[in-house]
């Protein structure tokens, strides 16, 4: 494996997963992001793969008998049974790391199907793992983004950090006339830049409050959307760089803005930089970053040394809007207040009425059909006014690949 | 037949799986002592630990009574008749009771603590409810101080704090009427499973700084908060391993049977140690192979455990400060492969599989899977204790609150609450 940088931090891998996840990692080894990291993908189009520049390929079968390398076409079964295959594979590519963090768009059929299976086989190992993935965007067909929330709801308990982004923050920043290739080319190299951000926060040593548990401490378990920004400045650009590194970070397409960052109900803020960051800079820069959020906000202000950045220094931020019910009221959380609820049964959709407030939420017809079971004919017993004879999968609305 | 000279006594599970009867004994040394036991399947006569058939379970009751009756070889004092008392229908509450401590010197006398434990158990309930066991949780003193023996300490007022189960009073009576049908004149005692196995698994440390304790059986999950000295939580979750086995037989169309046996005999793990990826499943109704994901298994299975842990975690959020040692996981459920990591993560704190030991006698049957069982050995050392009490600190009362180290010696299960 190239590139390797065995610091006092530990190995940090970056791994792609499907078509989205590919294209970020050869968009980081051909800008020079992925310096000291390795990097790993793993696709079930071979095409993809073909002369891609990550240190490991891993070409999964969507298929159990013919392992053709023609895709998932968008179905998530054959991505999950692609991946599952692979399990011993994936197993030894990602044993020995110290830190992994996984990057995908959600909604086709190979990260969207896969990635539960590289959460497992992470969780196995007992690495710590980052989980950074894009939701579609809304005028992409429904079933896409159906599927990718239930991807979302199948990584939460396995994953130590789910940073969730939302493609739609980057209309924030983009002009209307931009053509439709170079958002999506955009999207890649923003989050290109953003999984080498984190993952270079997270390996470095931080000095105050920037470590990987503050991170768990604020996404861990928690269904989000999340906006994340970089912005770099360096000595050399002018007297002072930490604004200009501030503005440059607000302008990222994927924290969607500074109002998406003023109406998070949490926010992590953290400044990098080299061994020549002083700490008048540190406070300025701090306060500086700290004015820009709700006074409401959970707000987690970190700062680390990084070996690579000498000369220059980076912020990172990420608005998290929490989308659990309790979480989302922009409340402080604090041990005592930290709460894991059962889900209840599916979601009813909101009832809206012509002049309500709110956005119009499109109904959804109730076809899916329980079963109980060998407990069909035994008498019901609710718990919570659920029928929990009916099975969890089945009330979570989950996909389950039945073989072939 | 032999002659025994000790008290034999007699404890019943009704469990979804299986009904079991135990003869058990206090052994020379003063540890608990199995002397016979035997089983047969429920087969659907009893369901989430509720009796569905009376007349099924009672000839199955029958029957397995007389199969341990010829494994006992010895006749002897029959003692007191336990049975487990499970399923949803049992509802736990705290009962707080007052007292204020008068007199010149305001010391606490064990007449104060008598009557506010009185107080404290005078909590109504229904007409058609019954209390079935009431634990002593905690006393607190001027209420501020928590404390766990509060004779002579001095304080203006007392509170004593008591944890009480209730049931439907039919599922008593029923229970007890089967019993004076096979013979058992005096009926028996109930028992909660989830306080029954606290007795079996839990170390002395445990009991004392606090534990979690996850009874996972195969019709309904039990647990129980216990802290300091005594009871702080207890409920019932109505799932259990046979949930598990149906949401595989449902998600993944494979015979239930056959669930039952993939999470008992651990398959899961065993086919991941071998490196493959799937199930090789023969489906003989449509004369097809199949292959079968692995991570089919791992979703369904850990979606129902995650959900049932998640309730538990809800149900015991207040107690969390006073779990100070961990979780403890043990019936049927505890030998599902990701069950104590899942417990773990949702609890966010350490977690370990409990089996009842320290037991002599007959314990080939148990050899296999002791957690299974943890709750009828835990009904049996809470018969020891309670004759302990009873003779009022006799010989072997002594030796026996050594080996309990007279933690739990204090709860009391009030017989005359039951109204019998």
């Amino acid at each position: 494996m190239s590139g390797t940088e065995t610091s006092a931090r530990g190995k940090v891998l970056i791994f792609g997963a499907g078509g989205a996840g590919c294209s970020v990692i050869r968009r980081l080894k051909n800008s020079g992001l992925a310096e000291g990291f390795d990097t790993a993908v793993v696709d079930t189009d071979s095409s993809a793969l073909e002369g891609h520049p990550a240190d490991r390929c891993v070409a999964a079968s969507s298929d159990w008998i013919l392992k053709n390398g023609v895709g998932c076409g968008g179905d998530i079964i054959r991505g999950e049974r692609a991946l599952a295959r692979e399990r011993g594979t994936l197993t030894n590519l990602l044993r020995g790391y110290d830190l992994i963090v996984v990057t995908a768009g959600l909604g086709g059929g190979t990260a969207t199907g896969g990635l539960r299976t590289i959460a497992s086989v992470i969780r196995g190992l007992g690495i710590p793992s980052v989980f950074l993935v894009t939701l579609p965007f809304a005028f992409e067909s429904f079933s896409r983004r159906r599927n990718a929330e239930a991807c979302i709801d199948e990584l939460l308990p396995l994953a130590d950090i789910l940073l969730t982004l939302p493609d739609d923050l980057l209309f924030s920043r983009l002009p209307p006339d931009c053509p439709a290739a170079e958002a999506f080319d955009m999207a890649t190299a923003e989050l290109a830049g953003t999984a080498a951000g984190i993952a270079s926060v997270l390996r470095s040593r931080g000095l105050a409050g920037a470590d990987f548990a503050v991170f768990m401490s604020a996404l861990r378990g928690h269904r989000c959307a999340c906006g994340i920004g970089t912005g770099t400045a360096g000595s050399g650009e002018g007297i002072d760089r930490a604004p200009l590194a501030l503005e440059r970070m607000l302008d990222s397409p994927f924290l969607g803005g500074l109002d998406y960052l003023k109406n998070s109900d949490s926010a992590i803020i953290v400044l990098s930089g080299g061994k020549d960051l002083s700490l008048a800079e540190m406070k300025r820069t701090m306060e500086q970053a700290a004015s820009l959020l709700p006074p409401q906000a959970e707000t987690l202000l970190g700062t680390a040394i990084e070996q690579g950045i000498a000369g220059q220094v980076r912020l990172t931020a990420i608005a998290i809007h929490y989308q659990d019910p309790e979480q989302s009221t922009g409340r402080r959380r604090t041990a005592s207040h930290r709460t894991v609820r059962p889900k209840t049964e599916k979601q009813e959709p909101r009832e809206t009425t012509p002049g309500a407030a709110g956005p119009f939420v499109q109904g959804e017809l109730g076809l899916t059909s329980f079963s109980r079971g060998v407990f069909e004919r035994l008498p019901l017993v609710r718990y919570h006014e659920l029928d929990l004879d009916v099975p969890t999968f089945q009330r979570r609305d989950l996909n389950i690949d039945k073989g072939s | 037949m032999a002659r025994y000279g000790k008290t034999i006594y007699t404890l019943i599970e009704f469990g979804t799986d299986k009904i079991c009867v135990m003869y058990g004994t206090r052994s020379e040394s003063g540890r608990p002592e199995v002397l016979s036991f035997a089983q047969r399947p429920s087969a659907g006569s009893v369901y989430k630990g509720a009796i569905q058939d009376y007349n099924a379970v009672m000839k199955i009751l029958s029957r397995t009574l007389k199969d341990a009756d010829q494994g006992l070889r010895l006749s002897g004092e029959r003692g007191p008749v336990f049975f487990l008392l499970n399923g949803p229908g049992i509802v736990s509450r705290q009962g707080e009771g007052s007292v204020m401590i008068g007199g010149a010197e305001k010391k606490v006398t064990p007449e104060h603590v008598t009557e506010a434990i009185a107080r404290a158990k005078s909590l109504p309930s229904s007409a058609d409810q019954v209390n079935f066991g009431i634990y002593d949780s905690y006393f607190v003193l001027n209420g501020t101080i928590r404390i766990k023996d509060p004779i002579g300490k001095l304080a203006d007022r007392l509170d004593a704090f008591v944890h009480i189960l209730s049931v439907e009073r039919k599922r008593i009576d029923q229970v007890n009427a089967m019993l004076r049908e096979l013979g058992f004149e005096q009926g028996g005692d109930a028992m909660s499973a989830a306080i029954a196995s606290v007795f079996s698994v839990l170390t002395v440390e445990e009991r004392d700084m606090g534990a979690l304790l996850v009874d996972m059986g195969a019709g309904v999950t039990t647990y129980a908060v216990v802290a300091g000295d005594g009871a702080q939580f207890s409920g019932v979750i109505p799932v259990g391993v046979n949930n598990i086995a149906n949401d595989l037989h449902v998600g993944l169309d494979l015979p239930f049977e056959y669930c039952l046996s993939f999470l008992r005999e651990s398959r899961l793990r065993k086919l991941r140690e071998s490196g493959v990826g799937f199930l090789e499943y023969s489906d003989r109704a449509l004369s097809r192979q199949r292959r079968i994901p692995l991570d089919s298994f791992e979703k369904i299975i850990g979606e129902r455990l995650r959900e049932t842990f998640g309730f538990i975690r809800s149900a015991v959020e207040p107690a969390l400060p006073d779990i100070g040692t961990g979780c403890v996981l043990t019936g049927g459920g505890s030998m599902i492969d990701s069950a104590c990591e899942i417990l773990g993560g949702i609890m966010e704190m350490r977690v370990r599989r409990g089996e009842p030991s320290g037991h002599t006698g007959a314990m080939t049957e148990f050899q296999y899977a002791p957690c299974c069982y943890s709750a009828l050995f835990g009904m049996l050392e809470y018969a020891l204790i309670s004759e302990s009490e009873e003779s009022g600190g006799s010989v072997i009362g002594q030796s026996l609150a050594g080996f309990i180290d007279g933690v739990f010696s204090k709860w009391k299960k009030t017989a005359g609450g039951l109204g019998l």
